[in-house]
């Protein structure tokens, strides 16, 4: 073999795929943060009696003091903020996306945790750290995270 | 405190290549073990208990484990798949051996990253398929979200992580086992592609194929069985992990890291690692990678990691030589195995075999390893001279 393969697909090889379908079952906390954003565009969070934390998005147990958490579940008040953001590039399907777009890791004062979800109406170079957002709801709302379309820049109130 | 120690007496690998058309990954495993058995002078039916280290989606098999034995000369013995990073598998392993019951037993690491047609969707799938995964971003989004938390936090920059990336690179050169070999410059990675800002393609490691195959004894059989080279000793591993939920993270650390550090220098007696360990192989699979496994090792200052890499202080002939390998930056990401080719690199350069890349008078190295995105799981080995 003088000539070095370059390409896998030069040597003799089959090919194999799979489908994979799966259900995931929401479950308790799941259900009624789905129902409170579908019903009622709020987000729910669940309050932890030991640490005192109000987790989003809720659970029914604190995973840093393993006891259940109480009532009541309030939703989360007033805009949120940036914690983080990345400027992605690429599709799943390793295409370059054709404007790139905008990550956010999005939390609320008081609330351990917060949403993941794409920053939109703003340049991606105008995007900070802490900035202030808030969700642009669906239309049509199913009990999904698509029923938040994207988060834009809190309007000054 | 080990209640026996353990120490790698054996070693095989082929080299590390971005494609390998002409062989199967259970045919680079077999080249790895004939290897591995020559080196340690034993034969493969001396061995009483085998680990492989694999995750189903990227063989491409369910119940993969099935298909470890063959290739390995583990047939009707005991094996155990860890689906898990290398060093986790070798934690697995050390313990076998402290229960006193078994005298030899190996390790299996593979990588056929080149047969996986779209590793981005086996990321994805291991994203959370309520809240994160319907977004249906590219998972490199994790690793974005990440550096950028980790710079504003600790002050470190995204040149030095760029630096990162060009030194490893060059590392590699040294290295006739490394698929990535380069000559470049930080300004050649600042202004790569970008893929998840801040992170740009020269900032990722791309993948490689290839199998390692280690042999592990207990120090009591070292004698019995006239092992061939030096042995290597595990004198502390640890493994830790921190949440699925990545909105529950501290972004900005490596809480893995900072756990199974801990657990690994109690277990080495290391109370001050920086100036105790001579030098470490980091996860760098991502080049700001490096600085926070750094920093989360206690190998530098919180902050202090990029201005150290500035310094020369991790080049290798500063203070704390840090992935004279090329790490994965040079050498290829391999999937499972990447945590073995770290623990690798630190038995060749104690046993004073790393050729060209060579450390002189070192006798403390430490492996670290983290499991890739979307994950916050990771081991660290601290291994010995004597
Ligand atoms: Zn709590």
């Amino acid at each position: 073999m003088l000539d070095k393969i370059h390409q896998s697909r030069q040597a003799r090889q089959v090919t194999g795929e799979i489908p994979i379908h799966h259900r995931y079952t929401l479950g308790v906390a799941g259900e009624r943060f789905f129902k409170a954003l579908r019903d009622r565009q709020e987000l729910l969070a669940s309050p932890c009696p030991q640490c005192r934390d109000r987790l989003l998005p809720p659970k029914l147990y604190c995973e840093r003091c393993f006891v259940e958490t109480t009532e009541p579940w309030e939703a989360v008040e007033g805009a949120g903020f940036v914690r983080s953001f990345t400027v992605l590039h690429r599709s799943l399907e390793e295409e370059a996306l054709p404007r790139p777009e905008v990550v956010a890791m999005i939390s609320w004062p008081g609330v351990r945790g917060g949403l993941i979800h794409r920053l939109q109406e703003v340049e991606p170079h105008r995007v900070t750290l802490g900035m202030a957002v808030s969700p642009v709801w669906a239309p049509q709302r199913v009990g999904a995270m698509s029923d938040i379309l994207y988060f834009r820049p809190a309007q000054a109130d | 405190m080990l209640g026996e120690r353990v120490a790698i007496v054996g070693a095989g690998y082929t080299p590390l290549r971005p494609i390998s058309p002409e062989v199967s990954f259970r045919e680079m495993i077999f080249e790895a073990a004939v290897k591995a058995y020559a080196d340690a002078g034993i034969r493969p039916h001396d061995v009483s208990t085998f680990v492989s280290v694999a995750e189903d989606y990227n063989d491409g098999t369910a119940i993969t484990d099935e298909y470890v034995p063959d290739q390995l000369g583990a047939v009707l013995k005991p094996v155990q798949t860890v689906s898990g990073d290398g060093i986790t598998g070798l934690a697995s392993l050390v313990m076998q051996l402290e229960t006193g019951q078994l005298d030899l037993a190996v390790i299996e690491g593979h990588s056929k990253a080149s047969n996986v047609v779209r590793p981005a969707h086996i990321q994805a799938f291991a994203l959370d398929p309520i809240y994160a995964r319907p977004l249906a971003f590219h998972p490199n989004y994790v690793a974005g979200l990440e550096m950028r938390a980790f710079l504003a936090a600790t002050g470190n920059t995204e040149a030095q992580a760029a630096l990162v990336a060009a030194l490893n690179r060059a590392s590699a050169l040294r290295n006739p086992l490394a698929a990535y070999p380069a000559r470049m410059t930080a300004d050649d990675v600042l202004t790569s592609r970008p893929e998840a800002e801040p992170l740009k393609r020269g900032d990722i490691a791309a993948t490689a194929d290839g199998a390692i195959v280690l042999v592990l004894a207990r120090e009591s059989q070292l004698a019995r069985y006239k092992l061939n080279g030096r042995p290597v000793f595990i004198n502390g591993i640890g493994w830790g992990q921190h949440t699925p939920n990545i909105e529950e993270r501290d972004l900005h650390r490596a809480i893995y890291a900072e756990q199974s550090g801990r657990m690994a220098y109690k277990m080495a007696g290391i109370t001050n690692p920086a100036s105790q360990i001579d030098f470490a192989e980091v996860d760098d699979t991502f080049s700001y990678k490096q600085l926070q496994h750094l920093e989360a090792l206690g190998l530098a200052e919180t902050g202090q990691a990029g201005r150290l890499l500035e310094q020369g202080v991790f080049s290798p002939g500063g203070a704390l030589p840090v992935n004279v390998s090329g790490g994965h930056l040079g050498c290829g990401y391999t999937h499972e195995m990447a945590g073995l080719r770290s623990v690798l690199e630190v038995v060749l350069q104690l046993r004073g075999t790393a050729g060209e890349r060579q450390l002189p008078g070192v006798r403390v190295g430490l492996a670290q390893s983290w499991r890739g995105i979307p994950t916050t799981s990771g081991a660290v080995a601290v291994l010995g001279r004597e």
